[in-house]
């Protein structure tokens, strides 16, 4: 009886071991919050592919770590060896309140929170990305509600935060002082060439439409005298209903603009009972797009600004207009 | 006169000197730089010894001290002309300078020597050097050019094992002195060496010939697709000083215009140049340019010495990497060979 092989895909997808071709291998998909964990643990993720895998590495679409290959008989022994790098990553990196035992994953629902490498490195960029993702970490995961988060250090969005459910791009809001402005026009060149051309030079002093203004810092890093610098706050613009998909890929709308952090943690927190409420409690295998439709956007709006106090910056979409890709015509219609 | 202060002594200090003086230091502006979560480094009036920064290089000169980024000159109201040379605040400036800021200042006092503005200013000075890290920073080479050392100054200032140890060389700060003990084995340290050497341009066979061939060198070109014309090294430099003035007409009436002097660069390529000509043809000729200007005007009885210090804040804002020490390498070498092939080497 027991060497009867009897996989339940669904429970082992749960945990994070991705069904493959070959009848009875999986691959393994690992957290990585933002898209960085200290290089160590790259040897663990060879130390797995080598010794239960078949050799093979794979960037996650999600910058998870897949290793590929892995027999139905071995996802014990790897869920054993990535009790420690969960601990890490988890509790001690983004403070979970989370029992990490030797069964792997609690649950797949919350994606890995991509990221580009944000201010830690990027000159372009305004936030500190994996900084931001261990923090969004806490409030996502675990959780039975599928969600999927991307972050970008500005509106660049290198990382594609438009195609996720919630798209957060770091922005600031330039404060421009006359006095220490030479009227060289590096700031207007530079916004007009990247960004959404915001800015005029009249009388030897910029003005910035702040109606144009999408926050990307462009004028900052074009300035050779400091007359323009960033907010002392760094803000976020969150897109929403993003998504790939066979039927009906759309680019993500703004929801919220120009939120501080504590704001947008606290958007993310009513993801679930947001998500709850459309499913009357029962998660689904539905991503947050869809569930946006459900609801529309009205509702959507209502549940995720529930209690929430904005910033006085802070812009919120009175409408979302999204645009789809129809490959079945009308598939809305039924 | 030397002594020992306490850090406390020494912000009680500066409470006391503030009636009288403005203390203005190199001081950190937090989240101010170029980039995300940077600060920046430049002068600015400090109320304690904590606020200056004596471990990091300045991104800017204390020149905007002297020379405000933008100051107006004059406002005039219908015919009538209002000069606003003077400053509103008449207090002295106590200046914490490097060494080669001190050299800094002195060249270009002899460029504004008839200039009014700038003269109410400087005369309120007094130089309170500061010392460098060891062999300077990265960037510098102040001892190339023998701006390394230097003793124009009313007080050495410098933190020891948690004191403030000054050396005065004025009376003009007896009175507060009294009280504190004496420190009589205070020693500045100069930078002896830096990490990196530069080449001063031989100027001595310099003549039309070599001029004319230098310009049209081929050692330019490079530059062409580095340089970005955004002017940030004219902006740090400590003896960058050129300015333009603009007439400013108030628009909400006519009848008030003002005038105003602002900084201008010769790598800081505005739009209107832009209209005339590529970056990638403006480029070499403002590269030129600049060296020309920091090492050919002695030669042109405009100044008694090169007019760069080697303070390297131009090394350090260039958003491109590039390396005014290398450029000045550059070009001293292919000064030499021009040398060489009109027969005037000194070999």
């Amino acid at each position: 009886m027991e060497n009867i092989r009897d996989i339940d895909i669904n429970k082992l997808r749960k945990n994070c071991f991705r069904q493959s071709k070959v009848p009875g291998e999986f691959m393994f998909q690992m957290r990585a919050p933002g898209g960085t964990v200290e290089a160590k643990h790259l040897l663990l993720v060879h130390e797995i592919a080598q010794k239960y895998g078949n050799g093979n590495f794979h960037f996650g679409t999600r910058q998870t770590f897949n290793v590929m290959g892995i027999k139905y008989e071995n996802i014990e022994k790897v869920n054993a060896m990535v009790e420690d790098y969960i601990k890490e990553i988890e509790i001690e990196r983004c403070k979970l309140d989370l029992e990490v035992d030797n069964c792997g994953y609690p649950c797949l629902a919350p994606r890995n929170i991509a990221g580009c490498v944000g201010a830690d490195h990027c000159i372009k960029a305004n936030a500190k990305v994996p900084a931001l993702a261990n923090k969004i970490e806490k409030v996502i995961f675990p959780s039975n509600y599928h969600i999927k988060v991307a972050i970008a250090g500005c509106p660049n969005d290198c990382v594609k935060a438009h195609m996720t459910d919630f798209g957060i791009l770091g922005v600031t809001i330039p404060q421009y002082n006359e006095n220490r402005c030479v009227g060289c026009e590096a700031c207007l060149r530079a916004c007009k060439h990247h960004s959404t051309d915001a800015l005029t030079f009249k009388n030897g002093v910029i003005t910035r439409n702040e109606n144009l203004c999408i926050g990307c810092g462009e004028c900052i890093e074009a300035c050779p005298t400091r007359a323009f610098v960033r907010s002392k706050e760094v803000f976020y613009r969150v897109l929403i209903g993003g998504r790939t998909s066979k039927k009906s890929p759309r680019v993500g709308k703004i929801f919220v603009d120009f939120i501080t952090e504590d704001v947008l943690l606290a958007i993310l927190k009513n993801w679930e009972s947001f998500s709850a409420h459309v499913l009357n409690g029962s998660p689904k295998y539905l991503h947050g797009g869809h569930l946006m439709d459900m609801a529309g956007y009205k509702t959507f709006k209502e549940l995720m600004l529930k209690d929430i106090k904005l910033n006085p910056e802070a812009k919120v979409a009175a409408r979302v207009n999204w645009t789809e890709m129809e490959y079945k015509a009308n598939y809305n219609v039924k | 006169m030397k002594k020992k202060i306490s850090i406390d002594d020494f912000n009680f200090l500066i409470q006391k000197l503030s009636k009288k003086y403005r203390i203005i230091a190199p001081k950190a502006f937090e989240n101010e730089g170029r980039y995300s979560y940077d600060e920046d480094i430049r002068y600015s009036e400090i109320n304690s010894i904590e606020k200056v920064v004596f471990n990091k290089k300045s991104g800017g000169s204390p020149k905007e001290i002297l020379l405000p980024i933008v100051h107006t000159i004059s406002v005039q109201v219908k015919n009538q002309t209002i000069s606003t040379v003077h400053e509103k605040d008449e207090r002295e400036v106590l200046l914490f300078v490097h060494p080669c800021d001190i050299h800094g200042i002195t060249r270009i006092d002899n460029t504004f020597k008839n200039d009014e503005y700038y003269q109410i200013r400087r005369q309120k000075i007094k130089f309170v050097m500061i010392e460098c890290v060891e062999n300077g920073w990265d960037s510098c080479f102040c001892a190339s050019l023998g701006t390394n050392q230097s003793d124009n100054y009313s007080l050495a200032l410098k933190i020891e094992n948690g004191n403030v140890v000054v050396s005065c060389k004025d009376n003009f700060l007896n009175e507060y002195m009294e009280n504190f003990d004496e420190c009589s084995d205070f020693k500045f340290n100069f930078v002896e060496k830096n990490r990196i050497t530069v080449k001063v341009p031989n100027l001595e066979s310099w003549d039309k010939m070599s001029l004319d061939k230098i310009k049209n060198s081929a050692i330019w070109d490079e530059f062409k697709n580095r340089c970005i014309g955004c002017g940030s090294c004219n902006m740090a430099c400590m003896t960058c000083t050129c300015m333009n003035t603009i007439d400013v007409i108030a628009e909400d009436s006519t009848d008030i215009k003002i005038q105003k002097r602002v900084w201008n660069g010769c790598q800081l390529v505005k739009s209107k140049a832009l209209e005339k000509e590529s970056l990638s043809q403006i480029i070499p000729k403002r590269v030129v340019q600049r060296v020309l200007d920091k090492f050919y005007r002695p030669k042109l009885k405009e100044s008694n010495e090169q007019i760069c210090v080697g303070c390297g804040r131009c090394v350090d804002v260039c958003p491109k990497g590039i390396s005014f020490a290398a450029t000045i390498n550059k070009f001293s070498n292919e000064l030499e060979k021009i040398y060489k092939e009109f027969g005037r080497s000194e070999e």
